[in-house]
């Protein structure tokens, strides 16, 4: 009992960490609920262009208008309308991305984790040179040279974001592969396919949701990047780095041009990565029951 | 002549999600120079922390508390933390349980030893190095020019334990606390430790607070001793009358558990005490082990006082001194 | 020891060779190549002098062998756009990612190590809440509008920092500091929990026992055991960090490989996509081999096993 007293008096409280948890879950619902039904609410089109009335500020500001609650880009846009729609595009991208990347990596890990061996040293090798591989640059080359599409960015960086799921998946199957119930069920005979799918997959689910949830934050984050540097969704389709990237020339007198979508996208980002380090923390304890 | 440690009514408290978790609930101790006092326990009884009590080493979260805690003259109680840290090592040593992690793995056996004396002492490198190899010799290791270059993770055990000893006693401390030195090491190992302690003892004048829940450790080398139960003394005195003659039903119940060759009849069943530890989180109605004590009454209610037996020993019990005598 | 060495070098130009054939298939993603270098106005008779002229009539795997024995010897052919070598190209630009990237590690380091430290000892303060604020920042932070913002502020309006190019040191602050944020949330954390779990072990109970002041106590026995996996990870985050500039390097006009890989994109400048990738890949590989040997120069438990 001491002992546990001792350990106690260095650990801090879970109560503050399951808040972040609730903050995560209401930014990235508010964005849903945003990407959803916004584009119906919002009374402007975002492709439709209205040249005299380009780049006016945000209602708080001055000149701004009740019209244009967030103000309007270089070519009389509507920001409000773009920055709702382009949160549709950023949400489709990381869920899809989280997908694709999801199923190649845990495919792998969970090769290299259960069969160990030879397989490991291989599904190791393949992590490593992923890792070796600039990311960015592949992924702005791959763009460049296939065209650019929704398609292809989602599967570009598919391909590329995988390898944490790997890592994680290889390390949760070899712990829980050497589990005592996992070995009960091939010593009652039960086939591989079926530990596999019964014993092993259910238990490193809980890892890998945490995973997803920051691999959809990354996914979002280059997605901007790519944009941003003209290679990513084709325009006109906003996207927030494409937004940012088309307001640059703009902005030292505009501040408020990059502001709100870059804003957007470190909110919507961050709110992702707090949700998943409060999913951490709510199902850590339980995985490991 | 005033005793090298003295300690009255030490409380350590811990907040807990449940409560206050009451550790250590007013303990006496008084240990002489050149005296081994061993404190006996099972795990939980408060035995460490009343250890890193008096070191002040206790976690950031509990707390503290004394009538008394002296060491010779020095009042522990009234020094801040950085004139606490200018006696820990010097006046006062401790060595632990686990020698296989007590020491750092980044540094070598040299460094840290130097580290210690260069700390409390002014002396050079060189110097330091000197006294260094002196004491590892002390201990009974050779070659001390090689074990101090090498890394802890390059010594055994009981080598590491020796090192640990060497370190402790490098700035000749008045006190030596050993925190259950001989748990982790095997049986003959444990032997030769123990032997080394009581020599170095002998040698230095040195009082010792050896705390551990094996009786025989106690038996072997402590001249007196008290004996903890769910945060109390229960019981304390000169080795050989309380191990003869136990005044205290939990002390007795601890001496009939231990199998003597020779008095126990093949067939019989082991002595247990039934019942488990109380918890120790809020307050515990008078007497902590009526729970579980075979001469438990109604006046065991309310708090035991500290009874005397002769003049040296003293136990917490309802029961008189004939009864609990006679009982034996 | 040695035997550890020759396996990892091994291992890399495995790695390396791999990396070699993938960005051969890259540029090959196109189909037809001599198309794309042709132009979209070239005839029928363009593309073929193309196609003979840079050797696409050969089969794939000549060239592909013809490229992999060339680049083993640091020749990466010329340059379609630059009309120079690309190894020279390549050289030329590497220095200024390098100076970046060093940059930027060096800041990561600095703000991190400090944070982590001290969100450990004074754990649930409000020191330790700033840190994990800011490792929850810098994680969701979208790098471009990080540069674009300090830009306005600190080149347009306080107009203390150059805003573009590569003249002074004070170039390389601002893309510095951007660049360190997409390290920092990951080694302040590192740094953190390696220091908890550090300070909770026996021997730092051992050297409070020794009578050691509290800050000899952190900085001298726990920062050395912690700092182990920090040090080898910063090294790991460097290779990162060399094969993502290209972003941070088109933002603040640095003309590193980042931008030159970025420009030859553009260009369909394939010769040098292809050697970039390659040569990116190839220095992240030596980097993690630094951070192995980081890792068993300071841990004397991995020395002498």
């Amino acid at each position: 009992m001491t002992d546990h007293a001792l350990r106690s008096a260095f650990v801090l409280p879970r109560r503050l960490r399951n808040g972040g948890f609730v903050v995560g879950a209401a930014i990235v619902g508010c964005v849903i609920i945003a990407a959803l039904v916004g584009p119906t609410l919002v009374p402007h089109d975002p492709f439709a262009q209205d040249l005299l009335n380009r780049l006016v500020p945000p209602m708080w500001m001055e000149g701004g208008s009740a019209a244009h609650v967030l103000g309007t880009d270089q070519v009389g846009r509507d920001y409000l309308a773009r920055l709702v729609y382009g949160a549709r595009i950023s949400l489709l991208i990381g869920l899809s991305t989280v997908i694709v990347s999801g199923l190649i990596g845990t495919t792998l890990g969970v090769a290299g984790g259960f069969f160990g061996g030879r397989v490991d040293d291989v599904v190791t090798f393949i992590i490593t040179c992923r890792l070796a591989v600039p990311l960015i640059l592949v992924a702005l080359a791959v763009v460049s040279i296939v065209g650019s599409s929704f398609f292809v960015v989602v599967m570009t960086l598919g391909l590329l974001l995988w390898e944490r799921f790997a890592v994680v998946a290889r390390a949760t199957t070899a712990q829980v592969r050497n589990l005592d119930y996992v070995t009960a069920a091939r010593a009652a005979g039960c086939s591989r396919g079926y530990i596999l799918l019964r014993e092993v997959l259910p238990n490193i689910l809980n890892p890998l949701i945490v995973v997803a949830t920051l691999e959809m934050a990354l996914a979002i984050l280059l997605e901007a990047a790519l944009s941003f540097l003209g290679l990513g969704v084709p325009p006109p389709l906003p996207s927030w780095g494409l937004m940012i990237a088309e307001a640059r020339d703009y902005m030292f007198f505009q501040a408020w041009v990059i502001v709100i979508p870059g804003l957007a996208l470190l909110v919507f980002v961050l709110g992702i990565n707090v949700l998943g380090d409060g999913l951490r923390d709510l199902l850590a304890p339980e995985s490991r029951a | 002549m005033t005793p090298v440690l003295t300690v009255e009514a030490l409380r350590v408290e811990i907040p807990v999600k449940t409560g206050l978790l009451r550790a250590v609930r007013g303990i006496d101790l008084a240990i002489r120079a050149g005296e081994t006092h061993g404190l006996v326990g099972e795990s939980g009884s408060g035995k460490s922390l009343s250890a890193l009590g008096i070191m002040g080493l206790l976690p950031a979260r509990a707390r503290r508390s004394a009538a008394q805690l002296r060491l010779g003259a020095v009042d522990l109680l009234a020094l801040d933390e950085r004139a606490m840290e200018d006696v820990r090592g010097d006046r006062v040593a401790m060595i632990f349980q686990e020698p296989m992690t007590s020491l750092n793995p980044a540094f070598t056996v040299g460094a840290q030893l130097t580290e210690t004396l260069r700390r409390h002492r002014k002396v050079s490198r060189g110097e330091a190095l000197e006294r260094a190899a002196e004491m590892l010799t002390r201990v009974g290791i050779s070659s001390p020019r090689t074990r101090l270059a090498q890394y802890p993770h390059q010594l055994s055990g009981g080598l590491r334990q020796r090192v640990m000893i060497a370190m402790a006693l490098l700035c000749e401390p008045k006190l030596l606390i050993a925190d259950e030195p001989t748990t982790a090491l095997d049986v003959t190992v444990q032997a030769q430790i123990l032997r080394l302690l009581a020599e170095l003892q002998r040698a230095m004048g040195l009082a010792i607070l050896l705390i551990t829940h094996d009786l025989s450790v106690v038996a072997r080398v402590a001249q007196r001793v008290s004996v903890m139960y769910a945060g109390e003394v229960v019981e304390t005195g000169a080795v050989a009358d309380v191990f003869a003659r136990p005044a205290h039903p939990y002390t007795r119940g601890l001496m009939a558990a231990v199998p003597v060759p020779g008095k126990v009849r093949r067939g019989a069943p082991l002595g247990t005490i039934a019942g488990v530890v109380p918890s120790l989180v809020g307050e515990i109605d008078g007497c902590a082990f009526r729970a579980r004590c075979p001469s438990a009454h109604d006046a065991c209610l309310r708090l035991p006082p500290m009874r005397s037996v002769g003049d040296d020993r003293r136990y917490r019990c309802h029961l008189p001194p004939e009864v609990a005598e006679a009982r034996a | 020891m040695l035997r550890f060495l020759v396996r990892r070098l091994a291992l890399a130009c495995l790695v390396a060779l791999t990396v070699l054939s993938l960005s051969f298939a890259l540029t090959r993603l196109a189909g037809d190549l001599a198309v794309a270098i042709a132009g979209p106005s070239a005839t029928a008779a363009d593309v073929a002098a193309v196609r003979t002229a840079y050797g696409l009539d050969r089969p794939v795997l000549v060239q592909f062998a013809d490229w992999a024995l060339r680049a083993a010897h640091g020749d990466f052919g010329q340059s379609f756009f630059f009309k120079e070598q690309v190894a020279t190209l390549i050289a030329d630009r590497l220095p200024i990612t390098g100076t970046l990237g060093l940059t930027a590690i060096f800041i990561a380091l600095a703000v991190s190590l400090p944070l982590g430290i001290l969100a450990a000892v004074k754990q649930n303060t409000w020191i330790d809440r700033l840190a994990t604020s800011i490792a929850l920042f810098g994680q969701a932070m979208p790098t471009f509008w990080f540069g674009l913002l300090l830009m306005i502020v600190f080149g347009l309006r306080l107009g203390w920092l150059p805003i573009s190019g590569t003249g002074s040191w004070r170039h390389y602050v601002m893309p510095g500091i951007v660049l360190a944020f997409t390290a920092i949330p990951a080694l302040m954390r590192l740094t953190r929990t390696g220091m908890i779990e550090v300070l909770a072990s026996d021997y730092i109970r051992t050297a409070r026992a020794k009578g050691l002041r509290a800050r000899a106590v952190v900085l001298h026995h726990a920062l050395r055991n912690a700092a182990i996996p920090v040090v080898s990870i910063a090294a790991v985050q460097l290779g990162f960090m060399l094969g993502g500039s290209v972003v941070i390097e088109q933002v603040f006009a640095l003309h590193g490989v980042g931008y030159l890989a970025w420009e030859s994109i553009s260009k369909n400048d394939y010769p040098v996509v292809q050697a970039v990738v390659l040569v990116l890949a190839c220095i992240y590989v030596l980097l993690t081999l630094i951070a192995d040997l980081l890792n068993a120069f300071l841990d004397p438990r991995l020395r002498t096993a």
